[in-house]
């Protein structure tokens, strides 16, 4: 269960979100949609517990939560494959699980070279094979698909819809039309002076 | 190899050739090889030197002396560079302590050392309190210039405080605390060296340019100073190194 109840955040004078108020459904993916600045971002940096709500609350039941940020927040020193294996500990399997979601993401080729080497469509999908492979029930996805082509967003849609199968997929992005590809339902945010998720 | 790549490479050496020309002109103008002998009598004299046992004593005696001043300074520095970025109380105790190393001139304080320990032992001291500030202010600029975004990534993947540090603090810190290494090891070998000169302590460096001062034998004097300044450029190039190496050996150490 994932609720926020009359959320709001300020940055200084400015008012990003006001007073929203939505129950995410327990499980499926939803698409956050909205223009440039409407608080997406924000909104999911609430929900990960990244920041607090200057008022109202973020009531959330999930055990685990996974995040692919706009930025795709690489280790540089580290190659592809050790940006991975470092977000599974000591999990015995992480060599192998690195492996499958790099091959996952299209990125086997360059499982040895240091991100410096990649190019930004090619970061954004190591950032976000990093997340998928941690894995949670909650995953919060932010403009993984910048960068990305059509085809290759078709290939790699699949492998998000099926990597959260019980949990709920937050992501957010300027395209609507990304619902098709991964089954997803679209909530706009909008809204002046009180915020909504349509 | 590239033209380019070719000239890049050979611009420091025909720079360097360039000055021993310069000085080479002018001692030949001047004739007056007690004031300033030529590059080559330096060097035969350098190299007569060189094949002496005592010639090497004191440079490994001066070398020692040195060098524990500054591995003193690398392993206190960075101990205060840690204590003082955590506690702001002790920032606020040290700072002024280490701007009073940083601005006391080097003279002002061989002499006050002089008076409390040993000569022999002011070229470490002095050595120690060269790098001393810079270590622990380059450290602590290193420690306060944390990447928030991959902090914040760290906690979202529920890294440990052990991965933490080996994989975001520390290559983080890497660059600060080879800035550090290559800038306070050649002041602090200068300052050193000045230290024995003044300091005078047997069998040194320092103490052999003196003599060769005092009894006008410039040929050695500019010998000496040349083995100094070669050693400076040695020490720089094998700390350089050693520090490449043990980037990229824990560079192996991760991928494997």
């Amino acid at each position: 269960m994932l609720e926020l109840k009359h959320v709001t955040k300020k940055y200084g004078e400015k008012t990003v979100l006001q007073k929203l108020s939505h129950a995410f459904p327990a499980s499926g993916t939803v698409l956050l949609c909205g223009p440039s600045g409407a608080g997406k971002t924000t909104l999911l940096r609430l929900i990960a517990g990244l920041e607090a709500p200057d008022e109202g609350t973020v009531q959330s039941t999930y055990q685990r939560t996974a995040i692919a940020f706009q930025e795709p927040r690489l280790l540089p020193w580290l190659t592809c494959l050790d940006n991975i294996k470092l977000v599974l500990a000591s999990r015995t399997d992480a060599d192998e699980q690195a492996r499958l979601w790099l091959s996952h993401m299209e990125l086997t080729e360059v499982a040895n070279a240091l991100p410096s080497a990649l190019s930004g469509g090619m970061k954004q999908r190591l950032s976000l094979a990093r997340a998928l492979t941690f894995g949670g029930d909650l995953l919060l996805l932010d403009e993984p698909f910048t960068g990305l082509d059509d085809d290759l967003k078709r290939r790699i849609a699949p492998r998000i819809r099926e990597s959260n199968p019980n949990g709920l997929t937050l992501m957010v992005t300027h395209k609507p039309e990304d619902a098709a590809l991964l089954n997803a339902t679209v909530l706009q945010l909008s809204g002046s002076p009180v915020h909504s998720l349509i | 190899m590239k033209k380019q790549d070719l000239f890049r490479k050979a611009v420091p050496l025909i720079s360097l050739i360039f000055w021993i020309g310069v000085w080479w002109v002018i001692a030949l103008c001047l004739r007056k090889p007690l004031l300033l002998p030529t590059p080559w009598r330096v060097l035969c004299k350098l190299l007569s030197l060189a094949i002496t046992a005592d010639f090497w004593l004191a440079v490994g005696t001066s070398l020692l002396r040195v060098a524990g001043g500054i591995l003193t300074a690398l392993l206190i520095g960075t101990l205060l560079a840690f204590l003082t970025t955590r506690i702001k109380l002790l920032h606020h105790l040290f700072a002024p302590l280490l701007s009073l190393c940083k601005t006391t001139p080097v003279a002002s304080v061989i002499f006050l050392l002089m008076l409390f320990m040993g000569r022999k032992n002011v070229p470490f001291f002095i050595a120690a309190s060269i790098a001393l500030p810079i270590v622990w202010a380059n450290i602590r600029e290193g420690l306060l210039c944390v990447d928030t975004q991959l902090l914040e990534m760290a906690h979202v993947f529920s890294l440990t405080p052990k991965r933490i540090f080996w994989h975001i603090r520390l290559p983080l810190l890497c660059p600060y605390f080879k800035a550090a290494c290559l800038s306070a090891i050649g002041l602090a070998f200068k300052a050193g060296i000045a230290a024995e000169i003044l300091c005078l302590p047997e069998g040194s460096i320092g103490a052999l340019m003196y003599e060769s001062k005092l009894y006008l034998l410039t040929e050695e004097l500019f010998a000496y100073t040349l083995s100094v300044v070669l050693i400076g450029v040695a020490i720089e190039k094998i700390t350089l190194w050693l520090l490449t190496q043990t980037k990229r050996e824990k560079e192996d150490g991760c991928h494997a």
